[in-house]
């Protein structure tokens, strides 16, 4: 199947079956994607955290966390004057994805790294090697961002390689300090993404289509996306 | 299935990346891919790239071969803002800087070399910011309350790192369709975020934020060659995968 195929085919998963993939599969993925993910000055400033199918309440805590950050968000747009009310606290179904029992979480987060033995010699004549400095991580969180979001696009293709299903979640607290204090001690620096593994029981879209929505949940056109100069 | 299914396939996604992206000095300035060539990696890339609440909140600027002068005022906003970074590094106190490589031009550090294929190149794609349009789901969701960040001028910056996870993906999978296309790429992220540094150089279309940029074409030269040639090859290695990737 071509890659084009094998993306086309991807979906958000709802929940996933109880069977865990085998670890291996996903540490070949994670070495693959680290093999070939490019990054500026090879700096990397980020870390991937793996939460495997034991590690359930570390899983329950990042859910929460994704909960009571998307119950804030409405508040604070009520609040902004830009909303006229929330849904009520309601947990999204889709979220719990982030804590299955089957399958892994992927928790990435911003992390500053010394400067190889080529850039050293460069930050010896003048150059400023961002990616090491922790009280620059929010002033280039969005270079950040892309490089980790270009990691888990070429870690994603490699666990669909494998069979697998994954699914992305970008709403949880921005501050640490938040899972720091329900007990999340990797949690050192700002996080980035967050991401699951395992094997698909039922997807999002299975549930538009019996609600008869498919059509309604399309991405923007491509001409409001792309403008050739 | 793919309508452009390309018919010689040749390596698979691993490989294509292992053994074909590499960081470009100089494009043959004569060799121009072909725009079919391009179309077909941009519609690929829209067609298998997720978004958070189907919003897709960025959009894709090509500048085209004949943006010659477009190109090179985009390669002075990346200049100028290496400059400004690292003589704002050496005011900051908090930092070790005490020079910037700008002070002393006849090193050759400055401008970067590695930056000119911004400047020249057979196409350059800027990725901004842009202001999302519900789709009919989630216009009803609104309705129930539900926080559709990315419709949102205002928010750009204030959601801007799940954007540019989001755009980091657009960008990972245009960039193996290129290489499929048996193009080169390169990637940059150096230059003046604010749309008003754009138009001092005379780009008044750019209304919102830019994100990443990607520019494209045949190779004459790469990085690493040059790297090989001041023997510094070795020294410029990524982090090991130890640190960057923990089991816990």
């Amino acid at each position: 199947m071509s890659t084009f195929d094998l993306l086309e085919k991807r979906h958000h998963v709802k929940r996933y079956l109880l069977e865990s993939p085998p670890k291996e599969i996903i540490e070949k993925a994670l070495w693959k994607a680290w093999k070939t993910t490019p990054s500026k000055n090879n700096g990397m400033p980020y870390k991937v955290f793996v939460f495997g199918p034991e590690k359930q309440k570390e899983k329950e805590l990042v859910h929460d966390m994704v909960h009571k950050s998307h119950i804030r968000s409405e508040n604070d747009a009520v609040k902004a004057g830009f909303a006229t009310r929330t849904e009520g606290g309601a947990p999204n179904p889709f979220y719990a994805h982030v804590k299955e029992p089957g399958a892994y979480l992927i928790c990435i987060h911003a992390e500053p790294r010394e400067p190889n033995k080529f850039y050293e010699s460069a930050v010896e004549e003048g150059m400023f090697y961002d990616q090491a400095h922790p009280e620059y991580i929010d002033r280039f969180i969005d270079t950040t961002a892309v490089e980790v979001g270009m990691f888990i696009a070429n870690l994603g293709l490699y666990l669909l390689e494998e069979n697998l299903d994954i699914s992305y979640n970008s709403c949880f607290m921005r501050d640490q300090q938040k899972w720091l204090d329900v007990g999340l001690d990797h949690a050192k620096y700002r996080p980035v993404i967050t991401m699951s593994v395992g094997y698909a029981e039922k997807y999002r879209y299975e549930n538009l289509k019996e609600w008869g929505r498919t059509h309604e949940d399309l991405k923007p056109e491509y001409e409001d996306m792309i403008e050739w100069r | 299935m793919d309508d452009f299914e390309n018919p010689k396939k040749k390596l698979d996604y691993f490989n294509t990346l292992e053994q074909k992206r590499r960081h470009v000095k100089k494009y043959h300035r004569d060799m121009i891919p072909s725009r079919k060539s391009i179309d077909r990696a941009l519609y690929r890339a829209w067609k298998t790239t997720p978004g958070k609440n189907n919003a897709m909140p960025y959009k894709v600027h090509v500048w085209g071969p004949d943006m010659e002068i477009q190109k090179e005022a985009i390669h002075s906003l990346v200049v100028k803002s290496h400059r400004n970074v690292e003589e704002e590094a050496v005011k900051d106190s908090r930092l070790p800087n005490t020079i910037a490589q700008c002070d002393d031009p006849t090193t050759g550090n400055f401008p970067n070399p590695f930056y000119e294929h911004i400047a020249f190149n057979p196409y350059l794609f800027t990725i901004h910011s842009r202001v999302s349009t519900p789709n009919k789901f989630y216009k009803e969701k609104i309705e129930e309350g539900h926080q559709y960040d990315q419709g949102y001028e205002h928010l750009f910056e204030h959601i801007i790192d799940s954007v540019s996870v989001e755009v980091g993906i657009f960008a990972a999978n245009l960039g193996y369709y290129l290489l499929d296309e048996g193009l080169d790429i390169s990637y940059n992220s150096c230059f003046r975020r604010r749309p008003e540094e754009w138009h001092k150089v005379g780009l008044y279309k750019i209304k919102t934020r830019p994100i990443t940029m990607i520019s494209c074409g045949y190779a004459e030269r790469y990085r690493e060659e040059d790297v090989k040639m001041w023997g510094k090859y070795e020294w410029d290695r990524k982090p090991e995968l130890k640190d960057i990737i923990e089991w816990m």
